[in-house]
């Protein structure tokens, strides 16, 4: 009787999670339609409860359509009722969503409209970066990387034939010039930015190092804080003048090779010619002064008489 | 898509066009040390007592961006009681009294006979020049590699009832 109990006890529980799985079966399916109704109707945040629900549960999670779903439905929260706000959290879900729906996607039915979407939240980022790059408010420049972070990611993973090489330096060379003039508005209190231009020119050179605004902007950099240095010069004694004069002359010799190589690369750029004049001017190489000076004249010659 | 792709060559372009080059700083770096030197100089330097009261005056002949650097930086400045004042003056032998005379590289041929026509006046003379102390200057800036020095003849200050400071000495690269 006992042994019977038992069989029967153990029929039950077969049965019962025999007809559970095809009732949550059918409820994954029918979460997911719901959450695409209230999706299509425009009620963001019913559909976001029901495919929420739908991705919460074990069997929800590993379909990739209900991701799909999922993504679209967080991708459109984002842009009509965040109003693509950068710090909305909607447009990391729904990020995340479209590639966990690519990951599961065996078979690419949704790959096409999937990688159009995430295209789409790239872009956005990539705008929100140039956005904080423009406004130059310091406290908001971390921003910038993560953002560019984010767009720079999504686009690697989607494999993307965009040019992110040229992304990174066009992203370095905004960067570069935001932080130099955030130290040009202030250069006691916003020292720290010289330095974070710099590097980033350098980060522009790591990837090519034949570019030219990043070589010209660096010998300019230096050039121009080893000569601001002596700004406070009238109100040193002399060996304080000998000290700050020695800083100065080292800050632009350092100055020397990048704008050398600007020239190398571009030996028609009038900027790297005239810059050349100054430093070399300001090391007190009057051969090479001479040298580009003359040639400067000669090109600024050949100019007037183009017009 | 199109739209999209229209969207991001947009905003490349954008982008693109946030980057400047910067603008040189172009300042006479050269000008400036100079100008602070002589500042230096006055103040490390001794003049006879009658030579104490008035304007303190700077001379300048030639030197290129130096006087314009002087009068920017010096002008309202004082050595000891005397207020600083800066002339620009050509090349001459007629110079009026100063405290101090720069003559600039351009005029350094010139240097003998200047320091002939102010014979022994407390006047501190500062070339520019190869050979300045030989010429008869008490000063004479020099590039040490990158750097601008100065070397002293005291024998052409003391001689002119000048006396030089020990911080002035113990700065020259050489000392005649």
């Amino acid at each position: 009787m006992k042994r019977n109990q038992t069989i029967w006890i153990l029929m039950c529980i077969f049965l019962l999670m025999a007809g559970g799985n095809t009732l949550r079966a059918q409820n994954v399916e029918e979460l997911i339609r719901r959450a695409y109704v209230k999706y299509d109707d425009k009620d963001y945040q019913g559909a976001a409860a029901e495919i929420d629900a739908v991705t919460d549960m074990k069997k929800g999670a590993g379909n990739p359509l209900a991701w799909h779903i999922k993504g679209f439905i967080y991708k459109d929260m984002f842009v009509h009722e965040d109003g693509q706000n950068p710090k909305s959290k909607a447009r990391e879900v729904a990020v995340d969503a479209l590639f966990k729906s690519m990951e599961l996607d065996s078979d690419d039915d949704f790959k096409a409209n999937n990688i159009n979407a995430l295209k789409f939240l790239a872009s956005i980022y990539f705008n929100d970066a140039r956005d904080v790059i423009e406004a130059r408010n310091k406290q908001d420049m971390p921003l910038a990387d993560h953002y560019y972070a984010q767009y720079r990611t999504i686009t690697e993973r989607i494999g993307s034939d965009e040019n992110l090489d040229e992304k990174d330096i066009m992203y370095y060379l905004a960067m570069a010039t935001a932080c130099r003039k955030i130290y040009e508005t202030d250069r006691e209190d916003n020292a720290e930015y010289y330095e974070k231009s710099n590097a980033f020119y350098k980060k522009v050179l790591d990837v090519d190092p034949d570019n030219f605004p990043a070589l010209y902007s660096l010998g300019v950099s230096y050039y121009n804080k080893g000569a601001s240095n002596l700004e406070k010069l009238p109100e040193l004694d002399i060996q304080d003048v000998i000290r700050t004069q020695g800083e100065s002359m080292q800050a632009i010799q350092v100055a020397l090779p990048f704008m050398l190589k600007a020239y190398e690369v571009n030996p028609e750029r009038i900027e790297a010619i005239k810059g050349l004049k100054y430093i070399h001017f300001n090391l007190h190489d009057h051969e090479k002064h001479e040298f580009f000076n003359e040639k400067l004249e000669m090109m600024e010659k050949e100019e007037s008489g183009k017009d | 898509m199109r739209y999209a792709v229209f969207i991001l060559l947009l905003i490349c372009t954008q982008a693109g066009k946030a980057q400047s080059l910067p603008a040189f700083e172009g300042k006479d770096t050269g000008a400036m040390i100079k100008a602070s030197y002589l500042y230096n100089f006055s103040k490390l330097i001794d003049w006879p007592t009658e030579h104490k009261t008035g304007n303190f005056v700077i001379s300048v002949m030639g030197g290129g961006n130096l006087h314009q650097e002087l009068v920017k930086r010096y002008n309202d400045k004082q050595v000891g009681s005397q207020q600083i004042e800066i002339r620009k003056i050509a090349k001459t032998l007629n110079i009026s009294d100063c405290h101090v005379l720069y003559i600039g590289s351009e005029f350094s041929d010139f240097l003998p006979e200047v320091v002939k026509a102010l014979e022994k006046r407390p006047t501190l003379i500062v070339s520019d020049a190869d050979q300045g102390l030989a010429k008869g200057a008490a000063l004479n800036f020099v590039v040490d590699e990158t750097q601008l020095k100065f070397e002293l003849n005291i024998k052409n200050a003391t001689n002119r009832d000048l006396f030089i400071g020990s911080t002035i000495r113990s700065l020259a690269t050489k000392v005649e």
